[in-house]
């Protein structure tokens, strides 16, 4: 795995890595300093693992993933910080505390290991096993695409409802449609994508609209000239 | 104070089961008592047909008589006075009560018993019995009603101390984990670690450094005042480990007067603010910052003043509010209204200006319960 650290210290990043090296699987890619240096390395470097310390200067770890269109997997490395580790759902969360563990990295790095690899760094569109990163407000979550049966334009802001959840993300539906796999997430109207593989029935609708209510009993209206594509799609 | 006892005592949801186990004391034991004083007569013969209500009417006349005894204990408060004042008022209270009582018995009795002995018009000493008997009975009442009520409120004073003391712990552990600041102290953990196979004799020395922090975190709870230059090495310790971290990012300048050295401040005071300058002028910021701390004598006092770059706006961080205001009340309580705090942005940078006397207000006006509570941290 290609690693990224990210931390505002020399001294930790430097310890890190000195830690790092004995793990085969794990190659340390480059260092960054601040956020804005990790966004610019994320994008250049396409790391599959990130060791990110939380409090930074700027913009802090949180903001940094909330910026990246793909989380890659994350260690969370931080001194002391009770919040940050409680505002986080505790399954998608793995964190370090510093001064480090020797076993609990391994144990850290073991676990990351088993999890399914991102999509392939070269293709353009995202996969459904990606993840997205969210914050809102104090809450945090890591996403996998395939997880969304919905995304809803509100403003300047996409709501994503997965689960339970329907956290605010400050992106763009039509952004989001362009780098989403057609064949999986469908534009059905102005404002809103589903994911098709939580369409449980469709019915025709007015002036050739449709009507597909999904697994949830959420109803989404599919416009007229959606309707068109959509009939497309699905004889393909 | 006399509100918060009384809702203390009486909590409003068992206000409601207090009254009903009032009354049903009230009417129980002044019946069962008027029985019991008219059996020997009932025994021997005497009214048989009118036993009940007799006994009925002189129970009514005590829960009547004893009730309005109460409602001067509540009226007046007299359970929150001294024992002198209550034993007055007591007694006083059974005189005129009972005096009542007495004459309503009498009144009723001459009623009733047309063919007996009158009380009333009658010889004076048999009336001056029934008056005496319930001066008498309505005292004993009231004597039974305080030790009740001392003995709720002395469980309630207990609970209220064991409460008050649990809490006076609490805050002694939260201040000494706020004096050992944990986010710097595990970071500079990890920073000593790492130096250990860079530069041992670096890592060495922020051992020491770390130590002096530690065992002034500690020492310091005890201490009213430390003379300035402890509390500035202390300061010096911090910021060199804080340097190990935040390397080129992290500029200091300390100047200090020579004559003040030995001049008395409150412990951890200055670090307190320093630390804050380092979190909100250095940590936040990529390119750094610089933090200055210098103390001059002014006037009759000291002006300490630790500068930091950045800018300060009012009430948007909700720590640095509560940091501030908690050293406030620190000065006030040792200084009285003689020393005082601002802070104010000059220069691009964030000042942050205490101006001390060089005197302790009164030395010797530390609260005793902390203390008390300063001996039992130590065994």
């Amino acid at each position: 795995m290609r690693a990224l650290i990210i931390d505002d210290e020399r001294l930790a990043r430097n310890e890190l890595g000195r830690m790092l090296s004995p793990f085969s699987s794990i190659e340390v890619v480059g260092e960054a300093g601040n956020a804005d240096e990790a966004e610019k390395l994320v994008g250049e470097l396409k790391p599959d693992l990130l060791f990110l310390d939380i409090n930074m200067p700027g913009k802090d770890g949180f903001e940094l993933l909330a910026s990246l269109e793909v989380a890659p997997h994350v260690i969370f490395v931080t001194a002391y910080d009770e919040h940050a580790v409680q505002a986080f759902d505790v399954n998608a969360l793995d964190y370090l505390l510093k001064p480090i563990d020797p076993d609990r990295l391994a144990a850290a790095i073991s676990k990351v290991s088993q999890l399914p690899k991102g999509s392939d760094p070269m293709r353009e569109s995202l996969s459904m096993d990606d993840r997205i990163f969210i914050k809102d407000g104090e809450n945090c979550w890591f996403v996998t695409l395939k997880e969304v049966r919905l995304f809803e334009s509100e403003g300047n802001y996409v709501r994503v409802r997965f689960g339970e959840n329907k956290p605010l993300v400050l992106r763009s539906l039509n952004n989001l449609e362009k780098k989403l796999d057609p064949h999986v997430f469908f534009r059905a109207n102005r404002k809103q994508m589903i994911n098709l593989s939580y369409v449980d029935k469709i019915e025709p609708w007015f002036s050739g609209g449709l009507n597909c209510t999904l697994h949830t009993g959420e109803v989404v209206e599919v416009s007229r000239r959606q309707a068109l594509r959509f009939k497309e799609l699905m004889s393909l | 104070m006399n509100v918060l006892k009384r809702s203390n005592l009486a909590p409003m949801a068992s206000r409601r089961s207090t009254m009903v186990l009032y009354w049903a004391t009230q009417i129980v034991a002044w019946t069962g008592y008027m029985l019991l004083l008219g059996l020997p007569a009932w025994l021997e013969g005497q009214y048989t047909g009118r036993f009940a209500i007799v006994t009925f009417t002189m129970a009514l006349i005590g829960i009547v008589s004893s009730h309005a005894l109460r409602s001067s204990f509540k009226e007046w408060r007299w359970l929150d006075m001294s024992v002198g004042k209550l034993l007055l008022r007591m007694v006083l209270g059974a005189l005129i009560l009972g005096t009542m009582a007495g004459l309503l018995q009498a009144a009723l009795h001459d009623a009733a018993f047309r063919d007996a002995e009158p009380l009333v018009a009658g010889s004076g000493r048999r009336l001056m019995e029934v008056l005496l008997s319930w001066v008498l009975q309505l005292f004993v009442w009231s004597v039974i009603y305080v030790a009740y009520h001392y003995i709720v409120r002395s469980r309630v004073e207990e609970l209220r101390a064991l409460r008050l003391e649990a809490a006076n712990r609490e805050g002694q552990l939260s201040n000494l984990r706020s004096q050992l600041n944990p986010h710097f102290m595990f970071n500079a953990l990890n920073s000593i670690r790492a130096l250990i196979e860079e530069d041992p004799e670096r890592a060495k020395r922020s051992i020491t450094l770390l130590s002096a922090i530690l065992r002034n975190a500690m020492s310091t709870v005890k201490r009213r005042t430390v003379p300035l230059g402890e509390e500035i090495d202390m300061v010096r310790s911090y910021l060199s480990l804080e340097a190990m971290r935040y390397e080129e990012r992290l500029h200091v300048l300390i100047e200090v007067d020579p004559s003040l050295e030995r001049s008395p401040v409150p412990p951890m005071m200055l670090q307190t603010l320093v630390e804050n300058a380092v979190r909100h002028g250095i940590a936040k910021r990529k390119e750094g910052g610089e933090v200055s701390i210098s103390a001059v004598p002014q006037d009759d006092g000291m002006l300490l003043r630790v500068r930091n770059t950045g800018h300060y706006v009012r009430g948007r961080s909700k720590e640095v509010g509560i940091g501030l205001r908690n050293t406030q009340q620190r000065l006030s309580h040792l200084y009285g209204g003689k020393a005082s705090l601002r802070i104010f942005n000059e220069d691009a940078m964030v000042v942050c200006e205490i101006l001390l006397p060089l005197v302790v207000d009164n030395p010797l006006t530390d609260p005793p319960q902390r203390t008390k509570d300063h001996e039992s941290i130590d065994h």
